[in-house]
């Protein structure tokens, strides 16, 4: 695709071309510089939306010569997994983060790129090595050039497709928000960069604040999409397994949320110098090792995830060694530089809280970090290990409660005053914490430590709630720290209730029968519904008390990713949610099965049946749903009311590796007829009669189930969208207040 | 030095500690059947799930069946649990547990399907 690939390398030189310029104006002041280099990033941006346009056009036309197009479209995946498909591979993520840098890069042009030529300087230096990697990697290579047994020119009939995992509408969002979060982390990191290079260490922070909310902003939202969309399709109960896919992402977040606060102390008190440099080096830096760490194979044994090893090792390992270098080289030098002033006076301060929530925050990404490189270097010392999940879980509450004791104090604590007052607000707030968590108690909450961060959680809602409903009556764009602050405080009493108290169980349900379950309600599997697209469902009736409903989670088993897929269903409740998750299906074993041989017109009798095969019925063929062959029989059934007629399609296809087929009732008999085998060309079909043995009880198919009742999750995605809006509150401040 | 600091870096230190302490103990490795016999504690066996050899009782919710490691020793695993629906797929099979009485016991079972998966890989 060579217009693709031209204008990625017009976009290359015209970034390197920018990059030298804006080092030049700020060597030489020359205005002509500044222009060449704005030209330059022009041309880059220009580049930058051709390359996605066209990658876009051969998505849309199903351009299947492309590797990229064949790897993740096919031509039966509708539009809006069509546009999601362009961040389905690395090529594509790579060119979607460049797509953001260059509004970006615009913003900072019309603000700060006069004044302070190297943020844009230091900010192109990230853009010319996701460039170059593009350029190694380019999502418009033919298919031949990455598959050496395939012919110069082969145009294949269909694509690969989507992984099925993806065809969700959680995940058409989840990947751009995660990554317009990663890239804003470089405006920060170009910011600080800067500033170290000039040794001008405050004047980075009026700048830089927007930013920082920002990517906090966008990484959070992007984690609680993520998660989210694991909870309602992946069907393991479950919004985050500590897997180091999703670790890589929290880690960055968690250095961000610090950095933020940080900002605010050194705008405030002139403190933190040393540490929010330092904070904005690694928030980049965590970002570029996450996508070593998720992109390069080094994990591929750790994970369930089978991660595609790539040949863009290498590259990705100069990325992070040459950004890690250069930044902590301009930090070592410029260390005794950097002066701050001594700001936190005595123990209740609201800037002491603040640093101890900082600091367990700032401890918490640290420690992710080191456990989730564990298989990196134990590979070093001998045998690679990984850490078990219960590791992090353990870690997480005494950090929760540090996080918890310092949001709920800290908006009740004066700057600079070392003084605990408004004991009005925390008595008030510490009684009504504890009246509800006696209620909790009543209901059944019964672990010390979940009985104490739902205590401080509430606590933290109480004390913030009164700060927000002071702050409303006079500047309501001040609430959103606070705002914030209740929103996790709820979110984490969401993961404890659904977390530590949620129940489960597994259950066999032969077809047709209801089975109760330790809930109380009863379940019943009824049968498989096949899908058009292949997609089967199972179903199930719930009956709870009077009411029945029906649950159809998925079940499938899918070529793409040579695998059963299991998708839950969520019965959503605010008190709590019933999440019911299919395991696997045994199909039933008959005793006595008989064969018998048709070809076209061809009529039997068995029993009180007479069986004719009629012909053939040669299904569609598509990617999604395998090819199927079904076989038009008559089968007449002598009862003792007379002979009915009916015609049945038992239906014969190819999946997973061999030939499958299904089994259809008879009307009125204990006869099932599948097929056995067939041969198109004699027009010949063999059939398996299938009926119990005699004295055996009609065998059934048994679906085995995991029901489970996730409490007050309800409450967690509340919390999630509270911490969210609160945020972006806090965004909207810095635009109305920039000077506080 | 002030009293806050030193209370500081007490709390800090004893958050390390106890941070250090969980994560030696909660590192698995990966080992091969020679050294998970020998190991008191939970380690991961990788291997090869050996072709016909599950058994599974549907009433206790038993899985049976035997696998090979990647020296070639076989032996045999049980799983409390149900089956999952993925075994006959998996090109590699990973226990997590212990060996015990000529059989690995496993507490945890996972499948690795021959897929390019690349979900969330993708997105960060």
């Amino acid at each position: 695709m060579i217009s693709g690939i031209l204008s990625i390398s017009l976009a290359f030189i015209a970034a390197a071309v920018s990059t030298a310029a804006y080092w030049l104006y700020y060597q030489e002041k020359d205005e002509r510089f500044l222009r060449l280099a704005n030209t330059g990033f022009s041309f880059m941006g220009i580049g930058v939306i051709i390359a996605s346009a066209l990658l876009y056009f051969n998505i849309f036309t199903h351009n299947f010569q492309l590797n990229y197009v064949y790897s993740y479209t096919s031509s039966q995946l509708s539009t809006y997994y069509l546009i999601s498909t362009f961040w389905a591979g690395q090529e594509g993520t790579f060119l979607l983060w460049l797509v953001f840098a260059t509004v970006y890069g615009m913003i900072l042009i019309s603000t700060v790129t006069r004044q302070k030529p190297l943020v844009m300087f230091y900010f192109m230096l990230v853009n010319l090595f996701l460039l170059l990697i593009l350029m190694k990697k380019s999502p418009f290579a033919y298919i031949w050039h990455t598959h050496a047994e395939v012919p110069v020119g082969f145009t294949p009939a269909d694509g690969a497709g989507l992984n099925p995992l993806l065809e969700n509408p959680w995940m058409i969002i989840h990947p751009p928000v995660m990554f317009i979060g990663y890239s804003a982390t470089a405006v920060g990191f170009a910011m600080a960069l800067n500033a170290m290079t000039i040794r001008d260490f405050y004047g980075w922070i009026r700048d830089a604040r927007p930013w920082v909310i920002f990517s906090t902003l966008m990484l959070g939202a992007g984690i609680i999409l993520g998660g989210y969309w694991s909870y309602v399709t992946l069907g393991w109960g479950g919004y985050w397994a500590w897997d180091p896919v999703e670790n890589a992402s929290l880690v960055p977040w968690l250095f961000t949320a610090v950095l933020l606060h940080g900002l605010i102390i050194q705008q405030r008190q002139r403190g933190l110098v040393r540490t929010n440099l330092f904070l904005a080096g690694m928030s980049f830096i965590a970002v570029l090792w996450g996508s070593f760490l998720t992109r390069s194979g080094v994990l591929g044994d750790f994970s369930v995830h089978s991660f595609a090893e790539t040949d863009l090792n290498l590259y990705l390992v100069a990325f992070v060694t040459f950004f890690a270098g250069l930044f902590l080289y301009l930090f070592f030098k410029t260390f005794r530089y950097m002066e701050g002033n001594k700001f936190a006076e005595g123990l209740f301060s609201r800037e002491t809280f603040i640093l101890i929530g900082m600091l367990t925050l700032l401890f918490t990404g640290i420690i992710v970090f080191i456990a989730t490189s564990s298989p990196i270097y134990t590979r070093l010392l001998g045998q690679p290990s990984n850490v078990s999940t219960s590791f992090y879980n353990t870690i997480s509450q005494p950090v929760a409660i540090f996080l918890l004791l310092s949001m709920a104090l800290a908006p009740l604590l004066a700057w600079r005053v070392a003084r605990l007052r408004e004991w009005n607000v925390i008595l008030v707030s510490a009684g009504l914490a504890l009246v509800i968590t006696v209620v909790a108690v009543l209901l059944g909450m019964n672990q010390p430590m979940s009985v104490l961060l739902t205590f401080l959680a509430l606590f933290t809602i109480f004390t913030n709630g009164w700060v927000i409903f002071r702050y409303l009556r006079k500047v309501p764009v001040k609430a959103g720290a606070y705002l914030a602050h209740a929103g996790l405080a709820f979110m984490i009493i969401g993961i404890i209730t659904s977390s530590w108290y949620d129940t489960s169980e597994k259950v066999t349900l032969p077809a047709g029968e209801f089975v109760r379950t330790r809930f109380g309600y009863e379940v019943e599997f009824v049968n498989f519904v096949r899908k058009p697209d292949g997609k089967d469902r199972v179903k199930l009736l719930v009956k709870q008390g009077n009411r029945v409903y029906e649950a159809e989670p998925q079940f499938y088993y899918s070529d793409y990713t040579k695998s059963y897929m299991i998708s839950p269903h969520v019965q959503v409740g605010l008190k709590k949610d019933i999440y019911i998750s299919p395991i696997s299906f045994m199909p039933a074993k008959f005793g006595n099965s008989r064969k018998i041989s048709l070809t076209h017109g061809e009529t039997q009798t068995i029993d009180n049946l007479i069986i004719t095969f009629n012909r053939f019925i040669v299904g569609e063929h598509s990617t999604s749903a395998p090819m199927t062959v079904k076989a038009e029989l008559t089968v007449s059934v002598t009862g003792e009311d007379g002979a009915h007629e009916y015609t049945l399609q038992p239906a014969m296809w190819y999946e997973n590796g061999k030939l499958q087929s299904d089994r259809v009732d008879i009307p009125g008999t204990p006869y099932k007829v599948q097929i056995e085998s067939l041969d198109a060309s004699s027009h010949r079909v063999n059939l398996v009669l299938h009926a119990p043995a005699p004295g055996q009880q009609e065998p059934r198919d048994i679906l085995a189930i995991e029901v489970s009742e996730k409490p007050l999750i309800s409450v967690l995605w509340i919390g999630s969208i509270l911490l969210l809006l609160g945020i972006a509150v806090s965004l909207l401040d810095r635009n109305v207040h920039p000077e506080e | 030095m002030k009293p806050k600091y030193i209370i500081g870096i007490g709390i800090i230190l004893v958050f390390i500690i106890f941070a250090a302490i969980n994560l030696s103990k909660s590192l698995t490795p990966y080992v091969s059947l020679e050294e998970a016999k020998k190991s008191q504690s939970t380690v991961q066996v990788k291997g090869k799930r050996i072709e016909g050899s599950e058994f599974y009782d549907l009433q206790r919710k038993v899985l049976m069946f035997r696998m090979k490691d990647d020296s070639g020793e076989e032996f045999e695993v049980v799983y409390h649990g149900v089956k999952p629906a993925n075994l006959e797929q998996a090109t590699e099979v990973v226990v997590v547990g212990r060996y015990e009485d000529g059989k690995f016991l496993a507490d945890k079972l996972l499948v690795k399907c021959p897929s390019k998966y690349q979900a969330e890989g993708a997105s960060s």
